[in-house]
């Protein structure tokens, strides 16, 4: 009677309840305004944040604070979630992010250590052993990615094509895991996510005067954008052609946009705002529903959010951004 | 004793009256209480709060199963000699017991979703607590007014010949 309202009430009931222990935007501006890192780690060790020993020496530790602060959220996923496919769904850009980095280091070799992520589901060893030949070592779908990515990197060898494809795969297998869980709110992020890739690709590949196959094999099917089209208008190369491709999307605003700042020259990072903000009103809408599953996939993604600003305001601290411009990168973007 | 089939039906409006709405409340507290053990497991401080609200839903399931006992006494169950209804008596009280039958069953499955969105609040302000209760309170009113229109059938409008 009640189908997803009661299968995520428990759910629902433990975002609210963690939900108030989100940064604040107060707290936010207090982290930005700290004189150094190690006040800024201060501040965010009072908000409830994992404090780390590399904090003492000194040193910067902001992959060992938010990989803790990942893992909390995922085992929070684990305990919480009556579904417990979802958190492959939170896992899965992990596992093909080190495919990428052990396929490439084993294409080019490269040594992998200080790029591997420790927050995949996949173990290093089960996909090295993939990789020398035991494709049943991972399962099917994490095979076909490195099959496909190794099949076109045959035919245009550069580390690019690998990261291109493995993304690709990726989305498509983010895609249908989504759809098989059910839940449109979160099909919908994936394409919102997959329509912000494909135009970042579109506009970026124009910017530096990429090839048409090499559009075609990045752009990624799914999305609300038809890819077929979008591969066609670019190698087209008319506005016109993009623009009938955006028409009644709800993105001729970012066609007229992005082709504006690519004849001005000027940066694209607008294009990505703008996707950045789509997803942020989602999240937030997503919290403003009373029961089901938006409530706890939208504290999901707002803690996830949370945590690429913390990444940012500490990076750029740690590289001596001024503050007003910190202000400005995150004027929007904090929910 | 024969059985008459307005016995049958005068059974199955006590049947209705305790089923429709015991499901409704079972529905509704299950929701509230199902969302309260999240925000209980984050903040056990919290219980108190949250029982206020799980209880709201679970309202319609006693006006049921008083409406049920009203029936019965009106039937001479408790009396050991069940009166030997008419197929039109039997008619009446399944009509009598029809507002708090099908009011309570859909008010507290509603009543239970609007507690659980409230228990929003009491996770994020437990010194709000009242204003959730008004809300998940004033769905209680179509509940109490169905159940005082079956009261008044089955008090008045009614009368099988037993005690009353």
């Amino acid at each position: 009677m009640l189908g997803l309202e009661g299968k995520y009430a428990y759910a629902v009931g433990r975002s609210r309840a963690v939900e108030a222990k989100l940064l604040d935007r107060a707290t936010i501006d207090r982290v930005v305004d700290a004189p150094d890192v190690q006040s800024a780690f201060k501040i965010l060790g009072e908000a409830g944040y994992s404090y780390v020993d590399s904090i003492l020496k000194e040193e910067s530790p902001i992959d060992e604070v938010l990989n803790k602060e990942e893992m909390k959220l995922f085992y929070f996923i684990k305990e919480t979630s009556p579904d417990e496919r979802l958190i492959d769904i939170f896992t899965l850009p992990y596992d093909y992010h080190n495919i990428k980095v052990l396929l490439k280091a084993r294409t080019y070799g490269v040594p992998p250590a200080s790029a591997i992520s420790g927050l995949a589901s996949l173990s290093t060893e089960s996909i090295n052993d993939a990789l020398g030949g035991e494709v049943q070592a991972i399962p099917d779908e994490f095979s076909l990615a490195i099959e496909r990515a190794q099949a076109v990197h045959s035919l245009r060898p550069s580390p690019e094509i690998i990261d291109i494809i493995v993304d690709k795969e990726m989305y498509g297998d983010l895609l249908k895991r989504a759809r098989a869980i059910g839940i449109p709110f979160l099909t919908k992020q994936i394409q919102n996510e997959i329509d912000c890739l494909n135009l970042s690709i579109f506009f970026r590949a124009r910017k530096m005067g990429r090839d048409a196959w090499l559009v075609e094999h990045a752009l990624v099917p799914g999305g609300k954008l038809d890819s077929v089209r979008l591969a066609t208008a670019y190698k087209d190369g008319a506005p016109d052609s993009l623009m009938n491709v955006l028409s009644k999307t709800g993105y001729e605003f970012i066609a007229k946009r992005g082709l504006e700042l690519l004849e001005k020259g000027r940066s694209l990072s607008e294009i990505e705002r703008f996707f950045e903000g789509i997803s942020i009103r989602l999240i937030d809408q997503a919290r403003q529903v009373p029961l089901g599953p938006e409530p706890f996939i939208g504290y999901i993604l707002a803690k996830q959010r949370e945590l690429e600003v913390v990444r940012l305001v500490i990076a750029s601290k740690t590289a001596g951004v001024s503050r007003d411009s910190m202000r400005e990168r995150l004027r929007d973007g904090y929910v | 004793m024969s059985i008459t089939i307005g016995m049958i039906l005068g059974f199955f409006a006590v049947a209705l009256a305790f089923i429709l709405p015991g499901v409704g409340s079972a529905i509704g507290t299950a929701l509230v209480g199902s969302a309260g053990s999240g925000v209980v497991t984050e903040d056990p401080d919290k219980f108190g709060q949250v029982l206020l609200l799980q209880v709201l839903p679970g309202t319609q399931g006693i006006y049921g199963a008083l409406t049920g006992f009203l029936l019965m006494m009106k039937m001479g169950v408790f009396a050991g000699d069940v009166i030997q209804l008419t197929t039109t008596e039997g008619w009446l009280a399944i009509a009598a017991a029809t507002p708090i039958a099908l009011v309570g069953l859909i008010s507290a499955v509603i009543q239970g979703k609007v507690a659980a969105a409230g228990l929003g609040v009491i996770a994020k302000r437990p010194e709000e607590l009242g204003k959730p209760l008004v809300f998940a309170a004033m769905v209680e009113t179509y509940a109490v007014l169905a159940f005082l229109a079956t009261l008044l059938l089955v008090l008045f409008g009614i009368d099988f010949g037993g005690v009353a």
